[in-house]
């Protein structure tokens, strides 16, 4: 199901309520801008490739995907596998989605639960992921949520994420945010021949829709013409500068056996990380279970 | 940066920290911008390349 959709602002699509089986490279799919798609209450089975996803040059003001159950994404050709995928949205909200068995060939080189990219708002709450990423060793990149791009809020709340059981060499992060830069760049060398797609979707982001990813200075022109604008020595002492993003990973579920973070956040927003529990459920020493700059 | 409440498993194997926090310092203190309050790690946390100290040390348990 292929959605392209018109330039009118207030344009509104909804899919909801279907059962979409054995199809690909996509289940549901949009493209274009602006306006609003929901994705609500869909049954997704043995997709190949994405399950639900927006194009890399989708620009829309508000991305709804909740309530859908996402099972069996395989990693086809492009040996990617992605369940749920939204870019370059103003708001994002993917909420409580079930999402299972994604890319759990060993083959898989990229696979990922939830991906989001240069949103300005975006919520990542009450989603249940369970076997992402393959089971088995691998060399490929597995993620469980992640967020690449810049950002005012993002909010990964109540979500419960349970990658594949891998082995030794699982190279598998169940949290990744990742706001400038090259987010796994410090762990490259422990990855083989994987292909970060969320660095890709970031820089798609910044090339095709850069109003979406200039949140920051906007919001300055504004504060400062409304005369609200702080002192650069305040920001600078402020231990919560509030220009500088807000990124909360709070009230959730974390379990992989792999040696990677469970949860790694590169930011230069404020970071709220708490509530959460982690267990890397191996006895592999590995890299620390949270690492967050 | 805000670390709170939060219970992390890892191995007890090794040395490497259960939680590492990376975080600047304001302009005229030394104290890093974060608060790490209220949390269980099977390892140590660790803030700023070194161990957890004050004043958030006895806040947080190993166990």
């Amino acid at each position: 199901m292929l959605l392209t959709l018109g330039s009118a602002p207030g344009g509104r699509a909804l899919i909801a309520d279907n059962t979409i089986r054995h199809v690909g490279p996509f289940g549901i799919a949009w493209s274009g801008a602006p306006g609003s798609v929901e994705v609500r209450a869909n049954r997704l089975g043995q997709i190949a490739e994405y399950g639900i996803v927006g194009a890399f040059s989708s620009r829309l003001e508000l991305a709804d995907i909740r309530d859908n159950t996402v099972e069996e994404v395989v990693a086809a050709r492009a040996r990617a596998a992605y369940a749920i995928q939204v870019v370059g949205a103003r708001v994002a909200e993917v909420r409580a989605n079930a999402i299972s068995d994604v890319g759990t060939s060993a083959t898989s080189a990229s696979c990922a639960g939830i991906l989001v990219a240069g949103c300005r708002v975006a919520q990542v709450t009450d989603n249940v992921l369970m076997r992402i990423g393959p089971a088995s060793e691998h060399t490929g990149v597995v993620y469980g949520i992640a967020y690449g791009g810049r950002l005012e809020t993002l909010d990964i709340r109540g979500n419960v994420v349970e990658l594949g059981q891998a082995l030794e060499g699982g190279n598998d992060i169940a949290v990744l945010v990742g706001l400038d830069g090259d987010p796994i760049a410090g762990l490259r060398g422990m990855i083989v021949g994987a292909n970060d797609h969320l660095v890709t979707l970031r820089e798609a982001v910044l090339r095709s829709n850069p109003s979406v990813m200039l949140p920051f200075s906007e919001r300055a022109r504004t504060v400062r013409i409304a005369g609200f604008l702080a002192a650069p020595e305040e920001i600078g002492t402020d231990p919560v500068p509030p220009r500088a993003g807000d990124v909360a990973v709070v009230d959730n579920v974390l379990r992989t056996t792999s040696a990677m973070p469970l949860a790694l956040i590169e930011t230069t927003a404020n970071v709220t990380f708490a509530q959460n529990r982690v267990a890397r459920e191996s006895e592999l020493a590995g890299t620390p279970a949270v690492p967050a700059r | 940066m805000i670390v709170s409440s939060n219970r992390v498993e890892v191995s007890t194997e090794s040395e490497v920290p259960a939680i590492a926090l990376f975080v600047d310092a304001a302009n005229d203190k030394q104290l890093p911008h974060c608060t790490v309050l209220g949390n269980i790690s099977s390892r140590l946390i660790w803030l700023n390349d070194a161990p957890l100290g004050g004043p958030w040390k006895p806040l947080n348990i190993v166990a």
